[in-house]
């Protein structure tokens, strides 16, 4: 147990003499998480639309004051044809363009369907089919009107159920809630996993791995001292980053503050295991980087925290199983958001538990203190 | 000239020693392509589901099979009473549950309006807002059914719409150009900051500062390889896309390349720039992989729009030139526009690099402390 504490000291005292990691390792998450949390968001702020009103009739300009009065559209340049239209999203100026055609108003009076013409930039996917959700809720509305007004034909398509939402844990869809624990989350598997695993391969690089080899000190001993200052690293800077969140975005936290603890500590066991495993099979500092890189990439991408995970194919859910990133995202979110208990969680701290303990087990079966 | 030439074949040497190194090198930007093309996916598929259904009833059995056959949702559980909603969300094996009021049926076909609500868990708002939207469409378009046929004379807007530049709204279209831009300017920068560091740290540099070559020649025989490695890396991504994704480039191919060698530069000048100031490859690591990996992949509009951050962020992600770097690329690949469209953003790219490597060869020794 001594011995632990001695290479724990020295551990220690290397970290802390290099005074821009010493200083770095607290900085850069908070000041990261600062400014990354308030930027993340899938909403949509404003939609650039722009319109072409060929009818220029009392119809045509209510449904342009409409999307005008929308918080969801900014109504750009109104131009007259559908070249000048064009040009505008081919310069990113407009993000969708509405036509109303001549006889618009004409239609709607004789009472027919009229039609309008929407385009909108789709290189984002996904903004793209949000801004034309907002604009035929829009439609809709203005449909709902026209039935209102004295139109039973067209008050029948209305005859849908009435559809009321609830959003649980985070009424106002807040993204800094979300995106909080996810990006705290990523931020301490980085600082862990790059600096246990660069110090161990430090060692070797330079050599003194081979003094330590030539002591007492066991296996095990050596990788609990490797794992151990980065562990309690890992830990006073998530405690820092939820202080920073809870004092400047008000991030709620239902749960146990314990229990997230615990998982935190289990998850950083397994990423540092993983960490000093990949260390004991790399040569120099920068072949340990690449397969770290590889590997954080992958985990991040995969953890579901930008993407749903249930959206991934039936095989990369099952790889999931070994991604340690993807438990310590949900069992953040969980209590953290909706103070979910060991009951709710326990299948996954279960299985974080198993990686923690395969992934130390490898990191010292394949230490070798003979060269 | 010969003796540079040199120089550039010994790093080649060291890279190409390195077998490991050089198959994560190249096979990252192929794996990182298959993960956003065919598992990293914002659309909603089987999302979870659960049902609250009060009334029973042949309509909202029909409603609920009709929503689990959308291929958006599966069904987890039958709840039976408003107490189970809380635990089912809390425990995350359904990410919403929908709820049918009483006489649901009845209501509906006597012309009333039924009850439904749906409660999401809103502790990943972006599921739950797609999670409601599918989920109002599937019934709206359920309940709308029978009149149908009224529709040809009831004086409503009927919009079109047409998707420009990725009809089929493919999401292919956002990552090809993040994962170039993201892959080269953590390996230019990572690459170029470690084997510059290590030199100084394992005191080799030295050797090589006394040795006829100028300190010009010691960093460009240094970048050299890697301004190479890094363009056979953009080449195969463009490939790749091209035959995994039928993704090709709209534009000019010689116009891409040649923004892309900017790009690369200046991702090489950022690595010099970082082995300037770090001390240790450690803090050489520190900088370019915990301090730029995730502001490159969150606040270049990579993933998400930079137009609907909060104001100031325009500001922010204006000193970050992977930003650039991806309207460059998106206009030309998807777009097909030419220089005249990306000039501004060449040029802003241009004076970057200019100014990491000015910085950078002030900041830079070649004497001994």
């Amino acid at each position: 147990m001594r011995t632990i504490i001695f290479l724990i000291k020295k551990e220690f005292l290397q970290i802390f003499r290099d005074k821009f990691i010493g200083k770095a390792i607290f900085g850069i998450p908070i000041i990261q998480m600062l400014i990354l949390v308030p930027a993340i968001t899938f909403e949509i702020k404003s939609v650039k639309l722009c319109i072409i009103d060929n009818d220029l009739t009392s119809e045509s300009r209510g449904l342009t004051s409409k999307l005008d009065g929308s918080p969801f559209f900014t109504i750009v340049d109104a131009v007259d044809s559908e070249k000048e239209a064009n040009e505008l999203l081919y310069d990113d100026n407009a993000d969708a363009v509405l036509r109303i055609p001549a006889g618009f108003g004409r239609d709607l009076g004789l009472g027919r369907p009229a039609k309008v013409m929407v385009s909108a930039n789709a290189i984002n996917a996904m903004t793209a089919q949000l801004s034309w959700a907002y604009l035929s809720g829009v439609i809709r509305d203005y449909n709902a009107g026209i039935a209102l007004s004295g139109h039973p034909e067209a008050a029948t398509l209305m005859t849908a159920p009435d559809i009321t939402f609830r959003y649980w844990y985070n009424e106002m869809l807040n993204y800094k809630y979300y995106m909080l624990p996810g990006i705290l989350g990523i931020l301490v598997t980085a600082i862990g996993f790059v600096l246990a695993g660069l110090n161990m391969v430090k060692e070797k690089e330079i050599g003194t791995i081979e003094q330590i080899n030539v002591t007492p000190v066991k296996k095990y001993q050596f990788v609990m001292a490797k794992m151990i200052p980065f562990l309690l690293i890992g830990l006073i800077d998530l405690a820092i980053g939820l202080g920073v969140g809870k004092l400047l975005f008000h991030i709620p936290f239902e749960g146990s503050l314990f229990l997230l603890f615990l998982c935190s500590a289990i998850f950083l066991v397994a990423a540092l295991g993983l960490a000093l495993f990949v260390s004991t099979m790399s040569g120099t500092q920068q072949q340990f980087m690449f397969v770290a890189f590889f590997f954080m990439i992958i985990f991040i991408l995969m953890s579901g925290i930008f993407t749903p995970l249930e959206s991934m194919p039936v095989w990369a859910q099952n790889i999931d199983l070994l991604n340690p990133v993807a438990y310590l995202m949900k069992i953040n979110r969980m209590i953290m958001l909706k103070g979910s208990t060991f009951a709710d969680i326990g299948r996954e701290i279960f299985a974080l538990t198993a990686i923690a303990v395969v992934f130390t087990a490898l990191a010292i079966n394949r230490y070798r203190k003979t060269a | 000239m010969k003796r540079f030439l040199g120089f550039v074949r010994k790093e080649f040497i060291h890279i190409f020693r390195d077998t490991r190194t050089l198959v994560i090198l190249f096979g990252l930007p192929v794996v990182m392509i298959i993960l956003f093309g065919y598992v990293v996916s914002t659309d909603l598929k089987n999302a979870s589901l659960a049902f609250l259904d009060l009334s029973k009833d042949d309509v909202t059995t029909t409603l609920t099979d009709r929503i689990c056959s959308s291929g958006f949702f599966r069904k987890t559980a039958d709840l039976s009473g408003h107490q189970d909603i809380d635990r089912i969300l809390r425990s995350g094996k359904a990410k919403a549950v929908i709820v049918f009021g009483e006489n649901f049926g009845r209501e509906l076909e006597s012309g009333k309006k039924p009850r439904i609500s749906i409660i999401a868990d809103g502790s990943e708002p972006n599921i739950a807002t797609l999670v409601t939207n599918y989920a109002t469409a599937i019934i709206s378009g359920f309940t709308q059914q029978p009149t149908l046929t009224n529709q040809s004379s009831a004086p409503v807007i009927v919009p079109e719409v047409r998707m420009f530049y990725n009809p089929s709204l493919k999401s292919q279209f956002m990552f090809i150009p993040g994962v170039i831009t993201m892959i080269m300017i953590l390996i230019c920068a990572l690459m170029t900051s470690i084997t510059l560091t290590r030199e100084k740290e394992f005191g080799t540099m030295e050797v090589l500062l006394v040795s006829p070559l100028k300190p010009v020649q010691i960093i460009l025989g240094k970048v050299t390889p890697y301004f190479l490695l890094s363009f056979v890396n953009v080449v195969t991504i463009l490939v790749m896309s091209r035959l995994v994704f039928g993704m090709s480039v709209k534009g000019s191919l010689a116009l891409l390349l040649a923004e892309s060698m900017l790009y690369i530069l200046l991702s090489l000048s950022i690595g010099i720039l970082i082995s300037a100031v770090a001390k240790t490859m450690q803090q050489a690591i520190f900088i370019s992989l915990v301090g730029m990996m995730l502001p490159t992949v969150l606040l270049s509009g990579f993933i998400f729009p930079i137009e609907n951050m909060p104001e100031i962020y325009d500001w922010i992600s204006s000193v970050l030139p992977p930003r650039y770097f991806i309207v460059i690329i998106k206009n030309i690949m998807i777009k097909g526009t030419g220089f005249a469209h990306v000039w501004k953003e060449t040029l802003v790219l241009a004076f970057m690099t200019a100014a990491f490597i000015g910085l950078a060869v002030k900041k830079f020794r070649i004497r001994l402390q």
